[in-house]
C-alpha cells in the first residue's frame, strides 16, 4: 500500500470481498420473507410486497446517492418509466412479460445515461435541481399524453398473473417479485464490490482526487446512473404489477423525495442501510396511520428528529455507537459532503 | 465501506431501533387521537340491543382524510355518519358498523386500505375522491365482489367503458352535470359563442368536452379553450387570453383554483358573463368567493338551496352537527346511507355481497338532491340543477333557476354510440 497509484486489480482490498455475514443475514431475511404468505393475512402480504419492491428501488437509488454521492431528486422518473413500460406494454400493446422486462430495464438504463450525461458538470444542489427538472418533464409527458397514458387516470388492468411463482394471484406474484428482487439485489451488491463499483464510490468521496489519479470521473458517474436506472426501472415495473396500476404518481417528485428519505434515514453509507429506511418509513406509515388521522404530522416530526440527531441514518448511528463515539477519524456523511478526504486514506503514509 | 465487518449486527440493531421509533410515534399520537371525537371508528355508537335476527352490516368508508382532498373526504364521511346517527345506528333493522380508512390520495395506500377492509369482511365500501386512485383499486374491488359506492371520483369511464357489476356511483361523472348547461347556455341563455377556461387534468377535460358536445350539438360554437395547471396561483395570464369573439365564458375550476380564477376574472374586468361547472362555485368555496361569484350560472346535481323538505332536513342537521355549511360531498355521504337503507329493506333473507349488489342496483331513493336511481352501468340518474349565485340574507348561495330531471350520464345520447365515440378527455383542445 505504499504506492499512491492504485492498481485495484492486484490488491486484495477488503472493500471488494463480499461480507459473508451480510450475505448470511440476507439469506435469512429472504427465507423469512418467503414464508410470510403462510403465516400472515393478505393485507400483511400487500404491505410487505410494497416494502420489498421499494427496497429494490432504494438499493438502486443508493448507487447514485450513497455510493457516488450525487443527490438525485429525479429517481421517480427512472422508477416510473419502468412502470409505464409495463403498463403500456402489457395493456396497450399486448407484449409478453419477457419483452416488458427487457424494455423496462432498457428504457431505465437509457434514461439513467441521459440523466448522468445531463448532470455531468453539476454537484450538490445543482445536480438535485437538474435531475428534478428532468423527472418533472417525464411526469408532464405521462400526464399530458392522455391517449397513450390515460393522463392522471393512469392505466389499470395490468395482469400480475404473468409473473408468478408457485402460487395463485397475489401470493404467486409476491414470491416471483421476491425472487426478482433477491437476484437484483445480489447483482447490485456484486456491482458495488466490483472494481467499477469501488471506483464509483471513490468518485463519490473525492472526484478531484480520482481525476488527479487519471480516472475518467464522468464515465463512472454516468455508469452509476445507468446501473441505478436499470434497477430502478425494474422496481418500477414490479410496482406496476403489484398495484396492477400505473399513474403519474409513479413518476411524481414526492416519490423521489421518499426514496431519498429511505436512504438518509436508514443510512446511505452502507449497502443495506436504505432497506432499513424502507422498513422504517413504510412500516411507520402503516402502524401510525392505524393510530391516528394525523399520521403525516407524526411521521414528519419523526423524520425531523431523526435527521437532527441521526444525520448518518439509523445504521450509521448504530455503527457509531458500536465503534465508540470518540473516534474522530470515523468518516461521516457530513465530512464526505464537505469533500474532505476519508481519514482512513489520509492516515496512510 | 460496504464490507466492513459486523454489519449484520448493526442491521439487527437498526431493526430494533426502527421498532422503537415506531412505538414512540404511536405513543405521541395517542393524544391527538382523543381530540377529534370520532364516532365512526368505534362501534359503540350503535345501540346495545340490535335486532336479534338481523345481522350487523359493516361499511368501510375509504376517503382521503389527509392531503389536498381531505375536506371532501371528511364531508362525505360526516354526511354518512350523520344519517346513521339520526337512525340510532340502525338501518332497516340492521345494526350498521362503520370503519374508516384514509386513502391519503395514493394508490398503494388505498389498496392496502381496501385489502384490510375486505379481509375484515365489510359488506359495503363507499368513498374515493381521486379518479386515478379509484382506477387503481377497481381491480381489487371487482375481485372481492364487495359493492362499492363511489361518492366523488368523476372519471367517466368508471361507469362507462370500465363499468363493473359491483361498482356504483352516486356522484357525477365528470361530464354528466356539464352537458345540460351546454344546451341551456345555447338555447335559454342565448350565448352563441363560448370560451372554455378550465383545469388541465382529466376531470377538467371531460367536463369541458361534455359541455362542448352538448353546446355545439345545440347549434352554438366553442371558439376558444384555455387550460391551466392544477393549483395555478396566478390566473391573470389565462384570463387575459380570453377572446373577444366569445359571447360568454364557461369555467371548470374546483377548489382553491375556483377562488383564484374568479378573483382574476373580476380584477381584470372581463366583460363576458361567466357560467361554469357547478364545482366551480361549490358551497365549500362560495363563502370565500363571495361577490366575485355574483351572478355566475352553473349546473350541478345539488345545491344547498334546493327547496324541499328532504333537503332542508339534511341541511339543518348537518349544519347543526358540524358547524360547517353543507356541500355536494356531504350530500353524497348522506345519500349513500339512504341507498344502503333502501337496499337492505329490499333484501329478503341473508345479506350477502351478491344480494347487496343486486339490491343497490334496484334502489330508488329521495335524496336531498331529489329522486335518485342507478342506470344499468351503475351510474346515478338524478336531477341536474341550473343554479345562479346570489346573496340571500347576507349569505352567498347557489339559487336554483331551472332543472333537468332524470339526467343520465349519457345526456340525450344513445349509450352504445356515446361509448363507441372518442373518450371525452381526448377531445380537449379540439373544440376551438
Amino acid at each position: 500500500m505504499s504506492s499512491t497509484t492504485p492498481d485495484l486489480r492486484r490488491q486484495p482490498d477488503p472493500r471488494r470481498q463480499p461480507d459473508l455475514r451480510l450475505v448470511a443475514l440476507a439469506v435469512a431475511v429472504v427465507v423469512a420473507l418467503a414464508v410470510v404468505p403462510f403465516v400472515a393475512s393478505t393485507y400483511v402480504v400487500t404491505v410487505v410486497l410494497r416494502m420489498v419492491v421499494l427496497g429494490l428501488f432504494a438499493l438502486a437509488f443508493n448507487v447514485v446517492f450513497g455510493a457516488a454521492d450525487m443527490p438525485s431528486l429525479g429517481h421517480a422518473a427512472l422508477f416510473g418509466v419502468g412502470s409505464y413500460a409495463c403498463g403500456l406494454g402489457l395493456v396497450r400493446w399486448g407484449w409478453g412479460i419477457g419483452t416488458v422486462v427487457v424494455a423496462a430495464v432498457a428504457v431505465g438504463t437509457l434514461l439513467g445515461i441521459l440523466m448522468g450525461i445531463a448532470t455531468l458538470r453539476t454537484q450538490g444542489i445543482y445536480l438535485l435541481l437538474l435531475t428534478l427538472a428532468i423527472a418533472q418533464a417525464v411526469w408532464g409527458l405521462a400526464f399530458q399524453q392522455v391517449r397513450l397514458t390515460g393522463g392522471d387516470n393512469g392505466i389499470a388492468g395490468i395482469d400480475r398473473g404473468l409473473l408468478t411463482l408457485g402460487g395463485d394471484g397475489l401470493v404467486g406474484f409476491y414470491w416471483a417479485a421476491l425472487a426478482v428482487v433477491t437476484v437484483a439485489a445480489a447483482l447490485l451488491y456484486a456491482f458495488r464490490i466490483s472494481i467499477v463499483g469501488t471506483v464509483v464510490e471513490a468518485v463519490g468521496m473525492s472526484p478531484s482526487r480520482l481525476r488527479a489519479l487519471g480516472f475518467a470521473v464522468g464515465s463512472y458517474r454516468v455508469t452509476a446512473f445507468a446501473v441505478s436506472g436499470a434497477f430502478s426501472a425494474l422496481a418500477g415495473m414490479l410496482m406496476a404489477m403489484a398495484t396492477r396500476f400505473v399513474g403519474p404518481e409513479n413518476l411524481a417528485w414526492q416519490l423521489s423525495a421518499e426514496v431519498m428519505l429511505f436512504a438518509i434515514l436508514g443510512g446511505a453509507a452502507s449497502f443495506a442501510g436504505p432497506l432499513v429506511g424502507v422498513v422504517l418509513v413504510a412500516g411507520a406509515e402503516v402502524v401510525v396511520s392505524d393510530w391516528t388521522d394525523r399520521w403525516p404530522t407524526v411521521l414528519g416530526l419523526l423524520y425531523v428528529v431523526t435527521l437532527l440527531f441521526l444525520p448518518d441514518g439509523v445504521v450509521g448511528w448504530l455503527s457509531q455507537w458500536r465503534d465508540g463515539r470518540d473516534d474522530p477519524d470515523r468518516p461521516t456523511r457530513a465530512s464526505r459532503v464537505g469533500r474532505s478526504l476519508p481519514p482512513a486514506v489520509e492516515a496512510e503514509p | 465501506m460496504i464490507a466492513r465487518p459486523h454489519r449484520p449486527v448493526r442491521l439487527g440493531l437498526a431493526l430494533v431501533v426502527s421498532l422503537a421509533l415506531v412505538t414512540a410515534a404511536c405513543a405521541g399520537s395517542a393524544v391527538q387521537d382523543e381530540e377529534p371525537a370520532d364516532p365512526a371508528t368505534d362501534a359503540s355508537a350503535a345501540p346495545d340491543d340490535p335486532d336479534a335476527d338481523a345481522q350487523p352490516i359493516t361499511v368501510g368508508l375509504v376517503n382521503p382524510l389527509t392531503g389536498p382532498f381531505a375536506a371532501l373526504g371528511e364531508d362525505v364521511n360526516d354526511g354518512f355518519r350523520l344519517y346513521l346517527d339520526q337512525h340510532d345506528g340502525m338501518l332497516a333493522g340492521h345494526e350498521v358498523v362503520v370503519e374508516t380508512e384514509d386513502t391519503a390520495n395514493d394508490v398503494a395506500t388505498a389498496q392496502e386500505a381496501v385489502t384490510k377492509l375486505t379481509e375484515d369482511g365489510v359488506d359495503l365500501l363507499a368513498g374515493f375522491v381521486n379518479s386515478g386512485v379509484t382506477y387503481g383499486v377497481a381491480a381489487d374491488i371487482v375481485d372481492s365482489g364487495v359493492p362499492l359506492v363511489i361518492t366523488t371520483a368523476g372519471a367517466d369511464d368508471l361507469t362507462q367503458r370500465d363499468a363493473a357489476d359491483n361498482i356504483f356511483r352516486l356522484s357525477y361523472t365528470s361530464s354528466q352535470d356539464a352537458m345540460p348547461l351546454g344546451e341551456y347556455a345555447c338555447t335559454e341563455l342565448g350565448h352563441e359563442t363560448m370560451a372554455i377556461i378550465g383545469l388541465d387534468y382529466a376531470f377538467g377535460w371531460e367536463a369541458a368536452s361534455g359541455f362542448a358536445t352538448a353546446y355545439e350539438d345545440a347549434g352554438c360554437d366553442v371558439v376558444q379553450e384555455i387550460y391551466a395547471a392544477l393549483g395555478t396561483s396566478d390566473w391573470a395570464p389565462f384570463v387575459q387570453q380570453i377572446d373577444d369573439r366569445a359571447a360568454a365564458v364557461w369555467a371548470v375550476a374546483p377548489g382553491s383554483d375556483g377562488i383564484r380564477l374568479l378573483q382574476a376574472y373580476r380584477d381584470f374586468g372581463v366583460s363576458q358573463p361567466l357560467i361554469g361547472h357547478g364545482s366551480t362555485t361549490d358551497e365549500q368555496i362560495l363563502s370565500e368567493q363571495q361577490a366575485t361569484a355574483d351572478g355566475v350560472v352553473t349546473s350541478l346535481h345539488y345545491s344547498a338551496a334546493i327547496d324541499s323538505d328532504d333537503n332542508r332536513a339534511f341541511v339543518t342537521a348537518f349544519e347543526d352537527e358540524t358547524g360547517r355549511s353543507v356541500s355536494q360531498y356531504a350530500e353524497h355521504g348522506w345519500a349513500t346511507a339512504q341507498v344502503l337503507e333502501a337496499a337492505l329493506e329490499s333484501i329478503d333473507g341473508e345479506v350477502t355481497r351478491e344480494t347487496l349488489v343486486e339490491a343497490i342496483g334496484g334502489v330508488e331513493i329521495d335524496a336531498p338532491r331529489g329522486p335518485l336511481r342507478f342506470d344499468e352501468y351503475g351510474q346515478a340518474i338524478y336531477t341536474v340543477y341550473v343554479r345562479r349565485v346570489a346573496e340571500v340574507d347576507g349569505t352567498w348561495v347557489n339559487e336554483v333557476v331551472d332543472s333537468y330531471p332524470d339526467t343520465s350520464q349519457f345526456w340525450t345520447y344513445d349509450p352504445e354510440e356515446f361509448m363507441a365515440g372518442t373518450p371525452l378527455a381526448e377531445l380537449h383542445g379540439t373544440w376551438d
